[in-house]
């Protein structure tokens, strides 16, 4: 078995197993995404208007929030060690990493998150598109956040920092993630958003497993 | 020792410094095949330093690595296939069962052992299918050991071998360290107190 479907096998064994872990996030979702119209009343106009960035905004928080434990306890019981000893590539554990992560985070968010967004009214056609943008979009949050974490899992109170560095990062996805939904409900064509959120995920798949490659090494000394 | 055995690998001069406070100054050494060396030294000389050094996951500040009798950066995949790593954190994952985690690290060897000899082997007959939480810390440092074997690498870094082992596991690690010696591999071990293998053995003795 490679070390990239290895890897992969056991961290999604290891959220399941962990069911706060893979709850979490999803709660946090559903909380978010209910509780708003509450604190902004009835108006269905008002509420379809708004829900492109109140759904994606949560997704965004929601996936942030896991990205804690990325790498955290592979850190502190001594795997992310025994991993890199392994002779496998740095950049290749990072993507089984990120890899895992989606799958138990970045996936359950993009399948969910459509779902919920009809209860603010969105029509069929937007909650499609907000559902293909996040398929496209929550894979790059997972990837930027790997850069994140990876630079602060040596740190002992790395919460702050890691939130720090990843929040600017995450906006141009959220930007023409929302753009796109928003379009669609203008009746305006989403294509160009949609196109510019893949790229973002073409260009965060090439550089960031070389990058949090790199980091893990730094944070191993 | 086979005292004509080659060196599989030469350290010259290598240097680390952490927080511009020197760990290891110039430091020369050579492993042979079949060779068991302990690193012996008092608390804070740079033990486990060294280990991780040549374990690639500290960076050297200067020094050559020579493996099989070629330069090699200590990051090269070619070179750290080879190494068998024990450390202090036995890279154990509490959820998962015994077996899950032996399986684990020999999908990442690309061995496929069979894991109920191996845990037998180590004392854990009847353990294959005990999550990791439920052993003691002897139990899961016997984990760790079935976790070496499996890998089958013929350079093992052993650091602190016989930490949370009563008198049966020091005697498991003691034969599992004459076995791969005897099966041509070569072992650098650390410890700042006995050692214990039947066997010869070389010591460098950090300051």
């Amino acid at each position: 078995m490679t070390v990239l479907a290895a890897i992969i096998k056991r961290d999604v064994k290891l959220a399941f197993r962990r069911r706060s872990e893979l709850m979490n996030p999803l709660l946090f979702l559903v909380m978010v995404i209910t509780l708003f119209p509450l604190g902004m009343g009835p108006d269905p106009e008002r509420l379809r208007e708004i829900a492109p960035a109140v759904v994606w905004i949560a997704a965004l928080l929601a996936a942030m929030m896991s990205l804690s434990h990325l790498m955290r306890d592979d850190f502190d019981d001594g795997s992310l060690e025994l991993i890199m000893v392994s002779g496998a590539s740095p950049a290749m554990i990072a993507l089984a990493k990120v890899a895992a992560h989606w799958l138990t985070t970045g996936l359950p968010i993009a399948l969910l998150a459509p779902i919920l967004a009809l209860l603010y009214g969105l029509d069929g056609d937007a909650a499609a598109i907000l559902g293909l943008t996040m398929l496209l979009g929550t894979p790059t949050l997972s990837l930027v956040g790997g850069i994140a974490v990876a630079l602060t899992v040596g740190l002992k109170r790395g919460g702050m920092f890691l939130a720090l560095l990843v929040l600017p990062l995450y906006i141009p996805v959220l930007i023409f993630a929302t753009a796109a939904v928003v379009s669609t409900t203008e009746g305006l064509p989403a294509v160009a958003n949609i196109l510019m959120v893949a790229a973002l995920l073409v260009l965060a798949l090439t550089l960031a497993p070389f990058a949090i490659g790199a980091a893990l090494r730094l944070s191993l000394t | 020792m086979d005292a004509i055995s080659p060196a599989i690998l030469t350290i010259t001069a290598l240097s680390f410094a952490r927080d511009d406070e020197p760990v290891l100054t110039d430091f020369c050494f050579a492993l042979h095949e079949q060779e068991l060396v302990l690193v012996r030294g008092l608390n804070g000389t740079g033990k486990t330093t060294l280990l991780k050094l040549l374990g690639g996951l500290l960076p050297w500040d200067h020094g050559v690595l020579t493996w099989r009798g070629t330069q090699i950066r200590p990051t090269a995949p070619d070179y750290l296939r080879n190494i068998g790593f024990l450390g202090h954190q036995l890279g154990l994952k509490e959820e998962l069962t015994c077996a899950e985690n032996l399986s684990f690290y020999a999908d990442l060897a690309g061995t496929q052992p069979a894991l109920r000899d191996l845990l037998r082997a180590v004392g854990l007959a009847g353990y294959a299918s005990s999550l990791a939480s439920d052993l003691s810390a002897g139990q899961r440092k016997r984990l760790a050991m079935a976790r070496l074997v499996l890998s089958q690498k013929p350079l093992w870094f052993l650091d602190e071998p016989y930490s949370n082992l009563d008198k049966n596991g020091i005697a498991l690690m003691d034969r599992l360290i004459c076995e791969q010696i005897t099966r041509g591999g070569s072992v650098l071990a650390s410890s700042h107190g006995t050692f214990t293998p039947e066997l010869t053995f070389r010591e460098v003795v950090l300051q």
